[in-house]
């Protein structure tokens, strides 16, 4: 146990000391503050800019064969109405008039003609802003008059339910708790599996590990590795989290954020969803650890492991091309297949958890398979490691790992 | 063998087997508390495979490995033992100060224990104002100092030093030699696996030859050297040296010096008896020289192998 403890905060304090740990931390939240940033930026820009075309008044002629357009309106924006097309052109075109709009009889069919002086390629925009709105307006008070004009709105209330097994059920409430453990599966695997390729290569190209394996066992070593990498997990998310709850707070409604506490408010927590959804999480992270661990021992460099960070993230995607199949109840040999091969079992399972695709058989199932595996990968990642970081500089074979039971290797 | 109370290391019938290759066949020996001991044989003759073994590195196909008594426990044993491997290195990226502390703790020292043995080890080898810097920013030859501290550190009772001066500038190996007799009159007992016979000759009681992984000799170096024959017999005279074919061969010689090599079974004394029968010849001195275990070495293991060390 003294070990374990020497080699967690070892492990954790010499990567919490490194800026290239804090930098990739601070990525994520740095770049949402850019992406807001730029958010707030445009929309002040653009509401100074209206508040400008609405200082600027324009001298404006109109032609109006729809007869939506009140004179109520007109009058806001200083425009009188004309009957001679042709004539209101020659006005504009020779400067007389800023601008004339052409409004057809059948405007839902043919395009509104505007006509204008030369403002700017940006400033010409407001011609084209007015003339629609214009339109916009009477069209909307003509409906408000039939008294259409809520559900032309969309503003429109349904209340739906939904039966399965002759009970009801609340679909979206049902797909969030299982959905977080899926988003804390991928992000942690994301976010730490070059950490867990690179964690044992750096004793290998160090020539370190004899040393340090008279001191301690190879499963204290990886345990403690794997630990303090949870924990920095941890500390990632944290750090993620924390201006994302902060800007929730205290600038939602400036950011325009919805509310999500009626949403949340629907979360159904029931067991077995939770309890398949918290099992794969453990058990998948332990298979995924114990692949990314077992890679970094078996190759030379950790340059060399990362390229395999890849392969290992695609193979996590792959269930998701087939996610139609996932969201349907019908079973079919693919999803099968993809629910209990061991490395497209955790995504598998947990995203048909997400959308109760899945029997509670099968899913135990699919479990037990998943954590037997968890179980043997970790070992076979300790063996790797023991065996891997003596042969200092050779990357190990496929062959050389199936065949370790020979190498005399002891795997305490 | 010796008296088994006395054993620090207890090797015996090991034998280790890679696949269907064998690297060693059958091979006991043992090493007493505080003798420093020699590990000697050619590249590839299962000197490190030993030492894994004997470290719990290795599982041994047959046989025992014992470290006082018992098999190697990093939780007991590891802690009362200095280890410097043949490939060896340290996190590189982190602090001298952190990582020696870090070892220390790993041998059960405390933190503060581990952090004060360090800073006054790097105070005594001259890196006192290093102790925060990364360990590659430090030259090879203070990295190698540092090495040597996390080796000792929680005074060993057992030091394990696998070609401890390969690649060790002089100021190093100099520092080496003397942590190993200051190590050894404190009572560690040392395995030394190396090449160098000079350093072996210089420091060792006792000492073990491996070759195809089997014991070619062991015993004191004496006893090596008295077992393995090839003694010679520096002679000076004066008048006229006789040629007795059955007795000796004449390697070299001028008017008042030879070197005689003995025929096999034929005892140095009884040659010098026949030489002072012989009344045309006057002896000065009659020395009788042992082989040096360069010599033995080179004997063993051929001169291509020689060359290689």
């Amino acid at each position: 146990m003294h070990n374990l403890i020497t080699v967690i905060k070892f492990e954790l304090i010499r990567t919490v000391k490194k800026s290239s740990f804090w930098i990739s931390v601070l990525a994520t939240p740095a770049l949402l503050a850019i992406v807001f940033g730029i958010i707030i930026f445009a929309q002040k820009t653009s509401e100074s800019t209206q508040a400008e075309i609405n200082k600027k008044p324009f001298s404006l002629i109109i032609m109006d064969e729809t007869g939506l357009i009140s004179n109520e309106s007109l009058k806001q924006v200083n425009a009188s109405r004309t009957d001679d097309k042709q004539t209101a052109i020659n006005s504009v075109s020779s400067g007389k008039v800023d601008a004339f709009f052409y409004y057809p009889k059948d405007s839902v069919k043919k395009p509104i003609e505007v006509y204008n002086k030369n403002d700017g390629l940006t400033a010409n925009d407001k011609y084209t802003l007015v003339a629609k709105n214009l339109l916009i307006t009477g069209s909307t008070n003509a409906i408000r008059a039939s008294g259409l004009l809520s559900i032309a709105k969309g503003n429109i209330t349904v209340n739906q339910k939904n039966y399965e097994k002759g009970k009801e059920i609340n679909l979206l409430g049902n797909m969030i708790a299982p959905a977080i453990f899926l988003v804390i599966f991928y992000s942690v695997i994301v976010l730490l599996g070059n950490q867990m390729l690179a964690s044992t290569t750096e004793e290998k190209e160090n020539r370190v590990t004899e040393m340090l394996l008279t001191s301690l066992s190879s499963k204290t070593l990886i345990v403690g590795k794997i630990i303090s990498l949870v924990m920095l997990g941890f500390i990632q998310i944290i750090t993620i989290l924390t201006p994302i709850i902060f800007v929730y707070f205290f600038a939602r409604e400036k950011l325009n954020i919805p509310d999500i506490s009626n949403f949340t408010q629907g979360i159904a927590i029931e067991f077995w969803p939770i309890f398949i959804g918290a099992g794969l999480l453990v058990s998948g992270f332990l298979l995924f650890t114990g692949l990314l661990v077992g890679i970094g021992a078996a190759s030379p460099t950790a340059k060399e492991a990362n390229s395999f960070f890849g392969v290992v993230i695609l193979i996590m995607f792959i269930p998701f091309y087939f996610f139609p199949l996932l969201m349907s109840s019908e079973s079919s040999a693919v999803v099968t297949g993809l629910s209990f091969f061991p490395l497209t079992a955790p995504v598998t399972l947990m995203t048909r958890n997400i959308f109760g695709t899945i029997d509670i058989s099968e899913a135990l199932i699919g479990l037990g398979i998943v954590f037997v595996f968890g179980i043997i990968a970790i070992n076979l990642a300790i063996k790797i490691f023991r065996y891997g970081t003596l042969e200092y500089s050779k990357r190990l074979s496929l062959k050389t790992i199936f065949k370790l039971k020979d190498k005399n290797i002891k795997s305490k | 063998m010796s008296n088994t109370k006395n054993q620090l290391v207890s090797i015996n019938n090991f034998r280790m087997d890679f696949g269907k290759t064998t690297v060693i066949k059958d091979l006991s020996f043992s090493i007493e508390a505080g003798e420093i001991f020699g590990f000697l044989g050619s590249n590839g003759c299962g000197k490190t495979t030993t030492i894994r073994a004997l470290l719990g590195l290795y599982e041994p196909t047959a046989g025992s490995l014992l470290i006082n008594g018992e098999p190697f426990n990093p939780r007991t044993i590891g802690r009362k033992l200095g280890y410097l491997p043949e490939e060896r290195g340290l996190y590189k990226k982190e602090s001298v100060i952190d990582v020696m502390t870090y070892f220390g703790k790993l041998k059960g020292m405390k933190g503060s224990e581990a952090k004060k043995w360090s800073l006054d080890y790097l105070e005594k080898v001259e890196l006192a104002d290093k102790a925060k810097i990364r360990l590659d920013k430090l030259s090879g030859g203070q990295q190698q100092k540092v090495q040597l501290g996390v080796t000792i550190m929680n005074d060993p009772e057992l030091l394990i030093l696998d070609e401890p001066t390969k690649g060790f500038d002089p100021v190093n190996r100099h520092l080496l030699m003397s942590i190993i007799e200051k190590q050894n009159k404190k009572g560690a007992g040392v395995i030394m696996v190396t090449h160098q016979m000079e350093e072996v000759e210089r420091l060792c009681s006792r000492a073990i030859l491996l070759k195809d992984g089997k014991a070619e000799a062991y015993g004191t170096i004496d006893s090596i050297k008295d077992n393995f024959g090839g003694q010679r017999i520096i002679l000076r005279y004066s008048g006229k040296l006789p040629n007795r074919p059955n007795f000796f061969t004449i390697k070299e010689s001028d008017s008042s010096n030879a070197e005689l090599i003995p025929k096999e079974n034929v005892d140095p004394q009884r040659i010098l008896r026949e030489l002072v029968t012989c009344n045309s010849l006057k002896i000065t001195t009659f020395d009788v020289q042992k082989p040096t275990l360069d010599e033995i070495f080179v004997s063993i293991y051929g001169k291509e192998e020689a060359i290689h060390a």
